[in-house]
């Protein structure tokens, strides 16, 4: 945040206006540390709320349960949802504001106007700075000083004073910018989020090995639409066969083909992995999950009743479920679990795999009547087979991967990465090039010590000693003098 | 190879107890020559803590940077690196040892209460952002926590002042001066301003490929945004209101609470994504909801 020198001219707020006077307001340095310090209670009391957000629902009911009145007074006030309250991004939108006016007063104010010289000619001339004898003239000394200083990349200056020179060597010009940049990749990041609240969309979407799915409101499950805009839509996607590598009964990798198909033709497509997701249209596909799905052909006294794919997503100690209703209120469970016997009829015990040979399938039903049977798959896991359970022959007719993903839209995240970098890139270039000032005073030794002068340095720079010390040090060693010679001079920061 | 590391664990955590006390005990009683000790013996359990790092680093056949047992153990290492390095570069800053050494202790002592057992490489651990992510949170971490020692070695030099002149060679005459103090950490300051930048931009890239939400208000990303907010304000405080002194040095002393919480004390509380026990079942083959296992 800038402070704002004294006698400096606004061109951001022009008069003393209203406007004005809430533009200072808002650019002000101590609104944006109430604003830090207001954000930091809130997060506090985010972190001893219970936030229902993240308990998810069974956590969240379960929360309620346990502490009614509490849980009812914090929902009443609204603090049991913090971090979508409207207060908590009042103060985030306010503190946005104030880095936004902030940024664009310092860039309008101008390079020039913040950064006038520390050190003036009045400055210097108050201050009893030590003179070190030096054994070079004047003139020599005033050279090396520039040459120190120009290789330092320092703006040169000399002018003379009350008959001694001053040499002058100033930095920062990249430092000031870097500041500019880093506030404002604060803005776009701003406008990045901004964006992407009011554009992002989220869904989760199933699909089954072999199965191409348009991708849309009828097929995109849980979805949020965005505020503005649609949702992703007007293409297709089809999975391919996963590939899954085990290494001790346990998978280690999994890839899932995606292909986006848009007018019946393939344009693009990946093996999607947790963390590298399928991109398109500004979409992304991330894996979530995965499981076996079983196509079911169910039929009583050879009519063919119902005939569904069921996703086996209920995990269970030993495999994974599913189920499937009938017009007639019967459901019909399904638990696909690994075959427990070795070749020799010894029991064991192991996960089931995706691509387990040994698979049973499990079915009962409930509704009329429940009773269980097993089926004993042929193939992979099984297909083909038909066991009759409540008096229904349910068939086994397929049974393929599922894969589950997350689907994302957010429109500014470009923008926001884009800000993410500029900011650390523009803090490097602040911090890199602090704005220092070093000045060298040369008095001529004229009688006595011929060819000879006395030096004086006066360095400052808001980085404190550190920011100029190399120069310093180079100084004193192209003089001849002791490289901490001017370790203990005057400086004012 | 893992009980070499676990034995080596606990070596170093012995050996970093008996530096505290030695830099303590030099601070309190004002002996330099105890601070040496300190320095010799934290550097003693400095070579153990790397080869504990080392062979974690082989036994799990990947950087060690998952879940809080390898967190623990690498960010105390990076805290004690960036000790020596400092140390090197400013030797008259060693008794800030009796600083930075129990906040070692510490971290490697919450460390010791988490199974060292080498955690399943899952899926969601599979990525170049979390590596980067946690490399940063390293850097971050050892930089704000040495620059609390420095600041409050400038509070207690500062106090010692004002009781009356140092006497010379006494222990906080031996400490750098107060402009150097100042300097080292705003230094210190600045890098882990920009160190943890890169942490907060990388952790948000990895949040989105993994999870689909580059920021989700969630508790540690709060005390993290929180933490670079307050050590922008103590920069602010210094170049732009030109602030120095204690009070300084007292934003970069608190300002350290806000790292702690983001790196642990928010294991403390239930509603984070950032339980790392959870993150390893994204992706897993089988059944339902976000977590499923197989």
């Amino acid at each position: 945040m800038a402070e704002r020198a004294a006698g400096d001219r606004d061109i951001l707020k022009p008069g003393g206006s209203t406007l004005r006077r809430l533009l200072d307001v808002l650019g002000s340095f101590k609104l944006a540390a109430y604003l830090i310090a207001i954000l930091l209670g809130w997060v506090v009391v985010g972190q001893l709320v219970p936030q229902v957000d993240y308990l998810g629902p069974a956590e969240a009911a379960r929360y309620r349960e346990a502490a009614p009145a509490l849980a009812a007074s914090m929902a009443a006030l609204g603090l049991d949802r913090v971090f979508t309250s409207w207060y908590f991004l009042a103060t985030v939108a306010l503190l946005a504001t104030s880095v936004i006016v902030c940024t664009l007063d310092r860039a309008t104010r101008g390079e020039g106007r913040v950064r006038r010289p520390f050190l003036t000619a009045d400055a210097v001339a108050k201050r009893s700075l030590r003179l070190l004898d030096v054994e070079v003239s004047a003139p020599e000394a005033a050279e090396q000083a520039r040459a120190v200083f120009a290789a330092r990349h320092l703006q040169v200056g000399r002018r003379e004073q009350a008959g001694a020179l001053a040499v002058t060597g100033s930095g920062g010009r990249w430092g000031f910018w870097g500041s500019v940049t880093f506030h404002s990749a604060l803005i776009v990041i701003a406008v990045g989020a901004v964006i992407g609240a009011l554009t992002s969309s989220r869904a989760e979407l199933t699909m089954v090995e072999g199965r191409t799915i348009a991708v849309g409101p009828s097929t995109l499950e849980g979805a949020v639409l965005p505020r503005v805009g649609v949702g992703p839509s007007g293409f297709s996607l089809a999975m391919g066969p996963p590939a899954l590598s085990y290494e001790q009964e346990r998978p280690i990798d999994v890839r899932v083909p995606l292909s986006v198909v848009e007018g019946g033709a393939r344009v693009s497509g990946d093996d999607v992995r947790v963390n590298y997701p399928l991109q398109h249209r500004g979409t992304s596909f991330l894996l979530d999950r995965m499981g076996l799905a079983v196509r079911v052909r169910t039929s009583r006294s050879g009519r063919a009743v119902d005939d569904v794919l069921v996703t086996l997503k209920d995990r269970r100690a030993d495999g994974y479920g599913g189920s499937y209703g009938l017009p007639d209120g019967t459901r019909v469970r399904i638990l696909a679990v690994p075959d427990m016997r070795t070749p020799l009829g010894v029991p064991m015990t192991r996960p089931l795999e995706l691509r387990d040979p040994g698979a049973y399938a499990q079915i009962g039903a409930t509704g009329t009547a429940e009773v269980t049977g097993t089926v004993r798959p042929v193939g992979p896991i099984g297909v083909g087979e038909t066991t009759t359970v409540a008096g229904l022959e349910v068939s086994i007719e397929d049974v393929r991967p599922w894969a589950s993903f997350l689907v994302r839209s957010v429109g500014g995240r470009p923008i926001l990465y884009a800000g993410f970098w500029l900011a650390v890139a523009a803090l490097c270039v602040r911090f890199g090039d602090p704005r220092r000032e070093l000045m060298v005073r040369i008095v001529p030794r004229g009688t006595g010590t011929p060819g000879a002068s006395a030096v004086a340095l006066l360095a400052r720079s808001r980085y404190g000693r550190l920011g100029t010390a190399r120069a310093e040090r180079a100084l004193a060693r192209a003089l001849g003098l002791d490289p901490n010679a001017f370790a203990d001079e005057v400086r004012d920061r | 190879m893992n009980q070499a590391v676990i034995t080596l664990f606990w070596v170093s955590l012995a050996v970093y107890g008996l530096a505290t006390v030695l830099f303590v005990w030099g601070a309190l009683l004002k002996r330099e020559r105890l601070v040496r000790a300190g320095m010799w013996v934290a550097g003693a359990g400095l070579v153990a803590h790397t080869a504990a790092v080392a062979l974690r680093w082989i036994a799990a056949g990947r950087i060690p940077v998952i879940e809080d047992y390898e967190n623990a153990l690498v960010t105390a290492w990076a805290t004690v690196i960036a000790f020596f390095l400092l140390t090197w570069r400013y030797p008259r800053l060693r008794p800030a040892g009796a600083l930075v050494m129990p906040f070692v202790l510490l971290t490697l002592g919450y460390g010791a209460t988490i199974s060292p057992a080498i955690p399943e490489y899952a899926d969601a651990y599979k990525s170049p952002w979390l590596v980067t992510h946690v490399i940063f949170a390293w850097m971050t971490y050892a930089t704000y926590s040495v620059a609390a020692g420095c600041g409050l070695a400038e509070i207690l030099k500062t106090r010692a002042e004002k009781r009356g002149p140092l006497a010379a060679g006494s222990f906080y005459d031996r400490l750098p001066s107060i402009p150097v103090l100042q300097d080292v950490t705003f230094r210190l300051v600045v890098f882990g301003f920009l160190v943890n930048a890169v942490m907060i931009a990388s952790g948000a890239i990895w949040a989105y490929r993994l999870w689909g939400s580059y920021w989700s208000w969630d508790p540690v990303e709060n005390w993290s945004l929180i933490t670079w907010l307050a050590y922008g304000l103590y920069l602010h405080l210094r170049l732009t209101i030109g602030w120095r002194g204690t009070r300084l040095a007292w934003i970069a002393v608190l300002a350290l609470v806000g790292v702690m919480m983001t790196f642990w004390g928010i294991q403390l509380f239930p509603t984070t994504y950032h339980l790392f026990r959870q993150m390893k079942d994204i992706g897993r083959v089988g059944g339902p909801g976000r977590i499923p296992g197989l």
